[in-house]
């Protein structure tokens, strides 16, 4: 039990990082994405005895963590018309990285998730397909149309990786 | 396509700002607690407040002197590193003001009072100050104004502020507050600092409570407080009647939290209050539309309890609502006041009754 327990403990410290970033972005909201990702990290735990022999339990806990945001954001649709009035407990001190939420947030959820895969959690575009059971050319666009409607809200230009423009 | 430097970038950047967070959760926490027993991790809703044109008698309840007592195991604390209270922000004489994590601090002469409102959607809270001659400040949860014209970006005692002068507003991105100003309540802005709450609740270590420090229990919670504060039982009623503060446990000085009214009716308030309230919640429809946003800004947790700190600011006051497995929830009001040292002890000392 106790070496079950250290490769947990020393799973989900390498996992938190990476999931807190996708949770913040899925979310827009600090505290949001805390609870999302200790809810993950429970269910990984009380799964673990099968979970620990998987080839990638880390997929898994992507895959959790995506389907609680998606269930919590259909409870608090309301919240995005005060987004600002609801997310007190953003740790952000520099103004524009707020921008930079607000826009991902106003994004199409599978554009919102497609991106956070591929920008946050680093996944290339056949990857997100299979976690997103969608084909690739469709992740491809989601990806474009994303970073687009990203750029445009920030006044940047947005960049289309080599992969995403192989179609 | 387009090509540049983009999106990714501003991205990661953002995605950062989270990581402290995240590496002082302690996930390997839940294999300890999930050992004993413990419940999952939750939040509990965060009813909430109001109380009292108090009629405090003293009567005895559940006193204990110190006695050692191990700390939770786990404690989770979303936020920067430091969050000081800058003590020196504060010009003398002048009075402070505390609204969820930021405080400001206003003239002698001015006066300070609460204001209640329906949204719509949500119940929102404003705490004012005003002086004479149309002076004033406003403190309430963050919207962005109309159209989110451009902003300036000021940094006033290590808070980020965004500031349109022309409608003479500020928003604290990080902490979720915005202030408005009258007349020469603009220098009241420069008295910005981060309030008790949010030194207390910055990411550390627990601290034990001095061992001088008298224990109280109440609905299964207990509190440490300074020796030196009373203990009374208050035996509350509200106008309004939405919610019957029979059960509340208030210590030490008369805590002047004033019942919140009908909508729009003025409450005054006495800031820069101690104490500590402890409260039987009412998870009922008596609190109706007063229920705040149930959410936690701050969540400790061990295997008997889970505390929640609450997102919606009361003026002066942070709010806890604990959860000791097995009893309703409590919720523990405590005044905001000094550098947030003590109240940050009476915050740690927050535990299961024996």
């Amino acid at each position: 039990m106790e070496g079950a327990e250290k490769e947990f403990e020393r799973f989900a410290r390498e996992q938190a990082r990476s999931l807190m970033r996708q949770a913040y972005l899925l979310t827009g909201d600090a505290a949001e994405a805390q609870d999302l990702v200790q809810e993950t990290m429970l269910r990984a735990w009380r799964s673990w005895p099968t979970l620990s022999s998987y080839e990638q339990p880390g997929a898994w806990c992507r895959q959790v963590l995506h389907r609680l945001a998606v269930g919590r954001w259909r409870k608090l649709v309301v919240r995005h018309r005060h987004p600002l009035a609801e997310s007190s407990a953003t740790p952000a001190t520099d103004a524009d990285h707020l921008d930079v939420v607000a826009a991902v947030r106003a994004l199409r959820v599978p554009e919102r998730r497609a991106l956070v895969l591929h920008d946050i959690a680093g996944l290339s575009v056949a990857e997100i397909a299979g976690e997103m059971q969608a084909p690739e050319g469709t992740v491809r666009s989601w990806l474009t149309r994303a970073r687009a409607q990203v750029a445009a809200q920030l006044g940047i230009s947005s960049v289309t990786t080599a992969e995403e423009r192989r179609s | 396509m387009i090509d540049g430097p983009g999106v990714r970038a501003r991205l990661e950047a953002a995605a950062s700002d989270v990581d402290r967070i995240a590496d002082s959760m302690d996930l390997a926490g839940m294999t300890r607690s999930r050992r004993r027993g413990a419940t999952a991790l939750r939040l509990v809703g965060l009813g909430a407040l109001a109380c009292a044109s108090l009629v405090a008698v003293v009567i005895g309840i559940v006193v204990s002197g110190p006695r050692g007592s191990s700390p939770p195991t786990t404690t989770v604390v979303p936020g920067l590193s430091a969050r000081p209270v800058d003590l020196a922000a504060t010009p003398e004489g002048w009075t402070p003001l505390d609204f969820g994590d930021v405080q400001v601090s206003v003239p002698p002469n001015w006066r300070p009072k609460a204001l209640v409102f329906h949204g719509p959607p949500h119940l929102t809270l404003s705490y004012v100050a005003e002086g004479s001659g149309g002076d004033g400040v406003t403190l309430q949860a963050a919207t962005y104004p109309s159209g989110h014209p451009p902003y300036r970006l000021e940094h006033i005692h290590g808070l980020a502020v965004r500031i349109w002068e022309r409608f003479r507003l500020a928003i604290v991105p990080a902490a979720g507050v915005q202030i408005e100003w009258s007349g020469d309540g603009r220098s009241v802005l420069d008295t910005l600092t981060w309030s008790p709450q949010a030194a207390a609740l910055a990411a550390r270590t627990t601290a034990p409570p001095a061992s001088s420090w008298r224990r109280v229990s109440f609905g299964g919670v207990q509190v440490a407080v300074p020796e030196s504060w009373r203990v009374k039982r208050i035996l509350g009623s509200c106008a309004a009647s939405f919610f019957v503060n029979e059960d509340a446990v208030l210590l030490d000085r008369d805590l002047p939290l004033k019942c919140l009214t009908a909508p729009g009716l003025p409450v005054v308030v006495e800031p820069r209050r101690m104490g500590v309230m402890v409260n039987l919640l009412r998870q009922d429809s008596a609190l109706g539309p007063y229920k705040f946003p149930t959410r936690c800004v701050a969540r400790r947790t061990s295997p008997a309890e889970t505390l929640c700190t609450a997102r919606a600011p009361l003026a002066d006051l942070m709010l806890v609502e604990v959860t000791v497995h097995g009893h309703k929830p409590v919720l523990v009001a405590i005044g905001q006041f000094g550098d947030g040292h003590e109240v940050q002890q009476i915050y740690d000392s927050i535990r299961p009754a024996p």
